[in-house]
């Protein structure tokens, strides 16, 4: 008898220790959901990034982002004038970048906008002040969310950083608040195969939701903090307040050395509806 | 006639070893962390387009990612190795960019002759630098740098696998050998999908006095995209210049610490 409830309590011992190990292993619930809107065909997704707004979304075969809704002027004016600044914004729904349909789009204003196949983006005659060199990072989603869509087809990473897996939930403190954490890890490794050190990525819920993603370099025996991101929106849809463009936004081309370049002269191509 | 087939086979053997061990001496140095080097660029850039500045892409060198540069004038670079400190300086007669890595701190500064004579420097302001961290996270994963992309290439096709990143591409000996002039050369080599890459390292000697790359092949639009550098070493040795780790006479640092 004694034997038995021995055994018993030894199986139910096992069963809490397995779920309790489980509990510590697994994901935060919501993480699976953002897993699925980032890798669909839709999602919008807002997030401070060191003071500065960003704004990401796809819509069917749009990308679209902005950094900082009007820009450094337009933010001082938010903290200045915010009636200012809401009229402002009101007027700018346009994204500063795009890509449709094999075509990378600049917005320089609501109604006129730079174009460049996709073939020409390694052209090195492309006009430097177009900056068309840094559009990958542009339209790509940040490394720390990029950990929901580590293959997202702007998220560009080196070889030798690995796709980063899921180590442990955790509670963490930041800011004086808590927050239910999920850490995965990416290991980079030297051109010998060998292990030369590891990127933390910790995706902190509030209350269920996404609320911080941050990442950390293990090396040198150290932890350096790479960068910290307070998320405000992750939507499986575009938002009334999100981009919105007409399709008769002014078409040019890219420069790309020739004359009309040269002259600051872009020519003409169409509207956005006729070119996408 | 088995015997003298080995003895030529080992001979051969020996003298590929013989001949890329030239190269091993600069790998040492490269990896032991200690150096000063100095080059020039003396590249002919073919004229394919009417701007005077084109922009360079993501490619790996002090200008990463977007800086631009002039076609018509030939870069020079000095790079300084000491351990954990580092500086280089890469541009024209009149213009250079520098970096000065000290420990965990990194001072980006240009430096351009005055109207008075000598140097002047500007890091945030004229004359003032504050230091940036250390970007840790792009030395491992895309390797350290060594002035412009075409030279960083140059050099990190020698270092020794350990001692850089697994983004980075390993070139192998392909050939060796003496051109008619009586100048050794060790020929390195790498296929990368389309793109062929190929580096000559040319000795007098012992010493290494030019390095010239290639790399050609088609993108995935099937259009030929070809490059090439040509550069002269003035200098390569394992003393570095501790002269140019630490900030010029003319440049204050701002950093609060």
């Amino acid at each position: 008898m004694w034997n038995l409830e021995c055994g018993i309590w030894k199986f139910l011992l096992a069963v809490i220790v397995l779920l309790a190990s489980a509990t510590a292993q697994a994901e935060q619930p919501k993480a699976q959901e953002y897993r699925r809107i980032l890798s669909s065909e839709s999602f919008y997704v807002e997030y401070d990034d060191n003071n500065v707004k960003r704004i990401i979304a796809q819509d069917g075969s749009r990308r679209m982002a902005r950094t900082n809704l009007g820009g450094t002027y337009r933010a001082l004016v938010s903290v200045l004038n915010p009636l200012g600044n809401y009229l402002a914004n009101e007027n700018e729904k346009f994204p500063e970048f795009m890509y449709a349909n094999g075509k990378y789009y600049k917005f320089i204003e609501n109604d006129f906008a730079l174009m460049l196949r996709a073939d020409q983006l390694g052209d090195e005659n492309l006009n430097p002040s177009e900056g068309w060199g840094t559009i990958y990072e542009s339209l790509s989603l940040p490394n720390e969310l990029a950990v929901l869509n580590w293959h997202d087809r702007f998220h560009k990473v080196p070889d030798a950083l690995s796709e980063p897996v899921f180590v442990a939930s955790m509670k963490k403190s930041v800011g004086g608040r808590e927050y239910d954490c999920d850490r995965y890890e990416a290991k980079i490794t030297n051109a010998a195969g060998k292990n030369s050190a590891t990127i933390v990525f910790d995706l902190c819920y509030a209350n269920g939701e996404l609320a911080l993603a941050q990442s950390a370099l293990l090396a040198n025996g150290r932890e350096y903090e790479i960068n910290r991101l307070i998320v405000k929106k992750i939507l499986p849809n575009i938002p009334s307040g999100g981009f919105k463009l007409n399709g008769k936004e002014k078409v040019h081309a890219a420069g790309t050395g020739d004359m009309n370049d040269l002259l600051e002269n872009p020519p003409f191509i169409g509207r956005l509806s006729e070119v996408q | 006639m088995k015997k003298i087939f080995l003895l030529v086979t080992a001979l051969l053997i020996l003298s590929a070893q013989v001949e890329a061990a030239k190269i091993d001496a600069y790998q040492k140095i490269l990896d032991g962390g200690q150096y000063t080097i100095r080059y020039e660029n003396f590249t002919p850039v073919p004229r394919i387009t009417n701007r005077n500045v084109v922009e360079l892409y993501g490619k790996n060198g002090l200008a990463v990612g977007t800086n631009n540069f002039f076609l018509n004038r030939p870069l020079s670079g000095v790079i300084v190795g000491d351990g954990d400190n580092r500086y280089e300086e890469v541009g024209y007669k009149d213009f250079f960019q520098c970096r000065l890595v000290k420990g965990g701190e990194n001072f980006i500064f240009t430096k351009y002759t005055s109207k008075r004579g000598g140097f002047e420097y500007f890091g945030d302001k004229k004359g003032k630098v504050t230091a940036n961290p250390r970007n840790y996270l792009v030395e491992l994963l895309s390797g350290i740098t060594f002035g412009d992309v075409n030279f960083t290439e140059m050099m990190t096709a020698i270092i020794s696998d350990a001692k850089k990143s697994s983004s980075q591409r390993k070139y192998k000996l392909m050939a060796s050998g003496t051109t008619p002039d009586g100048l050794s050369y060790e020929d390195f080599a790498i296929r990368d999908g389309e793109t062929v890459s190929a580096i000559r390292y040319q000795f007098d000697g012992d010493e290494l006095k030019k390095i010239f790359f290639a790399s050609y092949g088609r993108n995935e639009f099937g259009e030929l995209r070809a490059r090439r550098c040509l550069v002269k070493i003035l200098e390569f040795s394992a003393t570095p210049d501790r002269n140019l780790l630490s900030l010029p006479s003319g440049l204050v640092d701002t950093t609060k610490r």
